[in-house]
């Protein structure tokens, strides 16, 4: 076997899903008309999978503070902060983030990948446990994985399992690292974050909560999950992403431990990558802005939330679990979500395919996210859409349909 | 208990699972030498969770860097006679 023979398996799967026109990875967005809208195959097509929680993409403060960084800064830092020295900008945006966590340091990665990746790395090391949610995203297992530590699974979102792991650990608890979400990204359920502390507290373990789909969406004050569930205050490193209710890309973490400022000479992700650009630094940093000016986009968000879900309770496709932007519906297999996938394209809906193995529980996922640009007449187009895809053919007919 | 009581042992549990929740090996045979995937036609994210209830069912704590190349259901229970050797009475 040469080296390159390991790939003929992708090249099959890639002529499969090309033959059809059912390659999720082909589809081109020709052109932008909104925050919710763009033209895909030539069609107006209702954006219902791009985490634009807060519609912030095309707000004209954003845009216009991108405008004057490019004039006033140019077009990239063309290098690593270590190596080349940080913006003021950087260190505003730090400031800033530091000051919306009610946190003394936090720090700037240039993706969200990144930012998982860099603090793992640098957080974990060689007789270190990790206590790994099984559905965590693929870059917080790939951080647990580069880092050397031991790596344990626990059952999704089951505090019990947790802590059936902390406790076989006995002394090495207090070198323990809990990774956890606040919303998941497929299925938008909800870490218990509440739970999860006192039992961290109890073996004094150390508790990561990835808030990447739950900034700008939970709590008062936007800051995410850990917040709405009163105990932000209780969890060791918060990190989040630029690149879902902020409209543009990068990461951070945030902490109260002064630890993470000595993270900086520690983190290969962070040293060996340039830093943010400084456009997207200026439109992240308006976007928190607005982020906290403006509660009106979370409630925003948050009713056609309810009016997503009760659309989907009509159409018997209530996907369980309390009202949130992001649904995840599990279609019988492949074929069926492919083809409830197109279906809905071909009626102007854009949505997620999930499968496996980036799906959580090796099912096939049709995943949606609204957000606060959405109009209702939207929001009822991609029902109807939904409708349609799912009487569409044998396939895709009510039956298939499951609930997870 | 030897591998191949242990192996015994998850067969059994892993056959009881596959008849509950109606997985694409359902009605397959399983036994020592079974294939997780390629035999019974499991995704990753399933093993995962088969494993995370050898773990409780044992009590023990395997960590992931080493199930990289289980493959079958006798590589499992060599994996629980090691992790059961290694860990406190």
């Amino acid at each position: 076997m040469k080296l390159l023979d390991k790939f003929e398996p992708l090249r099959a799967l890639e002529a499969q899903l090309g033959d059809g026109g059912m390659d999720p990875t082909r589809v081109v967005i020709e052109r932008l008309l909104s925050a919710t809208e763009a033209l895909i195959e030539g069609r107006r097509t209702i954006l219902a999978g791009t985490n634009n929680y807060l519609g912030l993409t095309f707000d004209p403060e954003c845009v216009a503070a991108g405008h004057r960084a490019l004039d006033d800064f140019g077009t990239g830092t063309t290098g690593s902060r270590m190596a080349n020295g940080s913006y003021a900008a950087h260190l505003a945006l730090e400031q800033e983030i530091a000051d919306f966590y009610r946190l003394p340091y936090a720090m700037v990665f240039s993706t969200g990948y990144a930012a998982n990746l860099g603090t793992l790395w640098a957080l974990l090391g060689d007789g270190d446990a990790v206590l790994l949610d099984a559905d965590a995203h693929a870059s917080l297992y790939d951080g647990c994985r580069l880092c050397g530590a031991d790596v344990y699974r626990f059952k999704h979102n089951d505090p019990g399992s947790l802590e059936k792991r902390l406790k076989r650990l006995g002394e090495r608890a207090e070198r323990a690292l809990i990774v956890s979400e606040g919303m998941y990204s497929v299925l938008g359920d909800l870490a218990p974050l509440d739970r999860m502390v006192d039992i961290k507290d109890h073996y004094g373990a150390y508790l990561f909560v990835d808030e990447a789909h739950s900034l700008g969406v939970f709590g008062e004050r936007g800051t995410g999950l850990a917040e709405a569930l009163g105990v932000a205050d209780r969890v060791d490193f918060i990190v989040g992403t630029f690149s879902k209710s902020l409209g543009a890309t990068g990461g951070f973490c945030a902490s109260p431990h002064p630890e993470l400022n000595l993270i900086r000479y520690a983190s290969r992700p962070y040293i060996f990558t340039a830093s943010p650009t400084p456009s997207v630094i200026a439109t992240t940093h308006e976007a928190l802005r607005q982020l906290r000016a403006r509660p009106e986009l979370r409630q925003r968000l948050w009713a056609n939330a309810e009016r997503l879900f009760e659309g989907l309770r009509s159409l018997e496709l209530d996907p369980g679990g309390p009202v949130r932007p992001v649904v995840g519906i599990r279609l019988a297999d492949r074929t069926a979500a492919l083809e409830a996938w197109r279906g809905l394209l071909e009626n102007g809906v854009y949505t997620n395919l999930i499968l496996p193995p980036a799906s959580p529980d090796g099912g096939s996922y049709l995943r949606l996210s609204i957000g606060a640009a959405h109009t209702t007449a939207q929001i009822d187009t991609i029902l109807e859409g939904l409708a349609r895809a799912c009487e569409a053919g044998p396939s895709v007919d009510e039956k298939k349909l499951q609930v997870p | 208990m030897t591998t191949k009581s242990i192996a015994a042992e998850l067969a059994a549990m892993l056959s009881a699972q596959l008849a509950a929740g109606g997985h694409s090996g359902q009605g397959v045979h399983v036994e020592g030498s079974t294939d997780l995937n390629r035999d019974l036609g499991l995704e990753s994210a399933q093993i995962m969770e088969f494993v995370v209830d050898i773990e409780d069912h044992y009590d023990i704590s395997i960590a992931l860097e080493g199930l990289s190349k289980a493959r079958t259901i006798d590589d499992l229970a060599a994996i629980v006679i090691a992790e059961r050797r290694a860990a406190p009475p």
